[in-house]
């Protein structure tokens, strides 16, 4: 069987792909893409999602879709609260909330920036703890862990720690309802709590980027963009936190498969409906978790700042280091959506994709109410990153979701065979990249080759209509994990 | 035949381990996980007993793996030996030997063992293999 054409970008898989499919599954892609995916297995991972308990409309897919583990990357899929529903945390994944902040400035490239660049990422390297395990940029004591969970950003706000107007930039006004820190077992805790306030290791990153050109310029300026301009783009999650915590659902929820008669085509899709015990306390924990990752990428900024006032002698709000915005891209999402015209309430899995409100949505801040919200899409290491805004189509199109990333297309072993850490530093560093690293043998495995192109995955997802692009930007300095 | 390959996944790896008996293949799976993140060290350590519940075999390994990587990210430890004496249906026990991590990993960091087309099963000639991806 192939997958269909249905619309511009936009591919269907019919039910009987594989066996239990309830809905089709549908990819945004362009002919290329499609094509990759279908060599990969993800196609197989969208039908294979599509046997999930109520789960409504279509499985979806990103175009930065690749093989995941159970969802495929790129995998959206919306299931009904009241209606049976079910929630899958592996359909979130190991790094909940992970996601992506942007950080403008009034610094300009040219005239500021550039002449400090290496004494600039060598103090972000300072500031910015990283790697594998390690501890972070906060100590946490007593039951303050617990406050991380439940406050989110406000945590370190209550601290002295960030600027108060950081938190209505950030998705939720900076802490999601109903964490339930107790649903977080002790383990979780003890492998996250010391990690706050880290950026982690893999694909985990921080860039400093000068803003290339701008393609929507009433977004762009509601976000304080401009060209030239230097920005700061943080990728990192919810560390040992996170890990644990999905891990620990995964776990129970496996076990109960039996006696709940679910039966799914991947362990990892393991689920349980919304209105069981284990579901409801994975939701506490996942927003608790997912606090902890704004928490996390919060003081990671805080680090920013301080690096920012060290190189150029300056306070960072002279410097108009303001947030432009913060999202996760591995969340589940309760959210309402017209069905049928009906007002359904549905559960939105997002596996390495982003949600993308349109215009006018009240979640929205004031500022961003007119444009649509912003997404931030990092691309691989040395290429081009992109800020999007959503649109309006995208909630009967894609249930407000849109890409994360440039989704990868080579396997770390191949991408390391092709070519050293250390000769790819030295690439970089050539086309004017500079680069602070604390696994240098491991760049490779990250190599902007073992990408998809990031402006082909942006520009399926404007030619679908789930999004539009704002801005292009492209990378100076890279700190990475 | 006893041994471990290492499986390439497009974001993620997994690890191919052989073995005599479900001991051995768990201890395969393990220098598989251990061989991935660089997290093993020489000499002697602190002995650490393990022991996981489960309701299949499938399921113990990743309970297994799990308990090593918690002690490794938890710790901030090397493991430098190791023994699985059970490992069956119900669970496995056995013990690891850590060491205070005292340089930076030069493998790539496991954020989880995933149930991903998890497999532990015996071969027609009585050899075992698991097969078990973990996530990046």
């Amino acid at each position: 069987m192939e997958a269909t054409k249905v619309g511009p970008y936009l591919y269907e898989i019919p039910v009987g792909w594989v066996d239990g499919m309830r809905v089709p599954g549908r990819i945004f892609a362009s002919e290329q893409i499609l094509e990759k995916a279908t060599a990969d297995n993800a196609l197989q991972q969208v039908a294979n999602v599509a046997t999930m308990p109520g789960i409504v409309g279509w499985a979806l897919a990103m175009p930065d879709i690749h093989w995941g583990y159970g969802f495929p990357i790129g995998g959206v899929a919306a299931t009904d609260v009241d209606a049976g529903g079910a929630i899958s945390p592996g359909g979130v994944g190991f790094d909940i909330g992970c996601g992506v902040r942007l950080i403008r400035s009034d610094l300009t490239w040219d005239n500021d920036v550039k002449p400090h660049i290496r004494q600039l990422v060598r103090d972000l390297g300072n500031r910015v703890p990283r790697g594998v395990g390690g501890s972070g940029r906060m100590k946490l004591r007593g039951n303050e862990v617990d406050e991380v969970l439940r406050d989110g950003v406000k945590f370190p706000l209550s601290r002295g720690i960030g600027w108060e107007e950081d938190a209505e930039n950030v998705e939720d006004f900076g802490t999601l309802s109903g964490a339930d820190p107790t649903k977080i077992s002790e383990r979780a805790k003890e492998r996250g709590g010391p990690q706050l306030g880290s950026l982690g290791a893999g694909n985990h990153f921080l860039e400093v980027q000068v803003v290339e050109e701008i393609r929507h310029h009433a977004a762009a300026d509601a976000m304080e963009l401009f060209e030239g301009q230097v920005v700061v783009m943080i990728h990192s999650g919810s560390r040992g936190m996170g890990h644990q915590a999905c891990q620990d659902y995964v776990k129970r929820i496996d076990r109960l498969m039996p006696e709940l008669g679910i039966e799914v085509p991947d362990r990892q899709l393991a689920s349980a409906p919304l209105d069981h015990d284990a579901a409801q306390d994975y939701l506490g924990a996942m927003s608790a978790a997912g606090n902890y990752a704004r928490a996390n990428r919060h003081l990671l900024t805080d680090g920013c700042r301080e690096a920012f006032m060290k190189t150029f002698g300056r306070p960072a709000r002279d410097m108009g280091m303001r947030v432009v915005y913060d999202i996760s891209h591995n969340l589940a999402k309760v959210e309402e959506y017209e069905i049928d015209g009906k007002t359904r309430r549905l559960c939105v899995h997002r596996k390495g994709a982003t949600r993308a409100f349109g215009p006018g949505h009240p979640e929205l801040p004031d500022r961003y109410k007119s444009v649509g919200q912003p997404v931030i899409v990092p691309g691989s290491m040395g290429t081009a990153s992109y800020m999007l805004v959503g649109t309006n189509e995208s909630a009967k199109l894609s249930f407000s979701s849109t890409c994360h990333g440039a989704g990868r297309a080579m396997s770390r072993t191949a991408a390391k065979k092709q070519m050293s850490g250390q000769d790819l530093k030295r690439e970089l560093e050539e086309r004017g990249i500079i680069l602070a690293a604390s696994q240098p043998k491991l760049l490779s495995e990250e190599a902007p080759y073992a990408y998809k192109d990031v402006s082909e995955v942006v520009e399926t997802c404007e030619g679908a209509g789930i999004s539009k692009v704002v801005a292009r930007l492209r990378p100076v300095g890279v700190v990475k994990g | 035949m006893t041994g471990f390959d290492i499986l390439e996944h497009t974001a993620d790896v997994g690890v191919r381990a052989r073995g005599a008996s479900t001991k051995d293949v768990f201890e395969q799976a393990t220098l598989g996980l251990l061989d991935i993140t660089g997290a093993s060290g020489s000499g002697a350590g602190e002995r650490v007993d393990i022991e996981v519940s489960a309701n299949d075999l499938a399921g113990a390994l990743v309970d297994w793996l799990e308990e090593v990587l918690y002690l490794q990210d938890a710790r901030d430890s090397v493991v430098t030996g190791l023994g699985v004496e059970r490992a069956d249906d119900s669970g496995a026990r056995g013990w690891v030997e850590i060491v205070p991590r005292d340089r930076e990993l030069e493998g790539t960091a496991v954020k989880a063992i995933t149930y991903h087309q998890l497999n532990v099963s015996r071969q027609p000639d009585g050899t075992w293999v698991a097969i078990v991806y973990l996530d990046i």
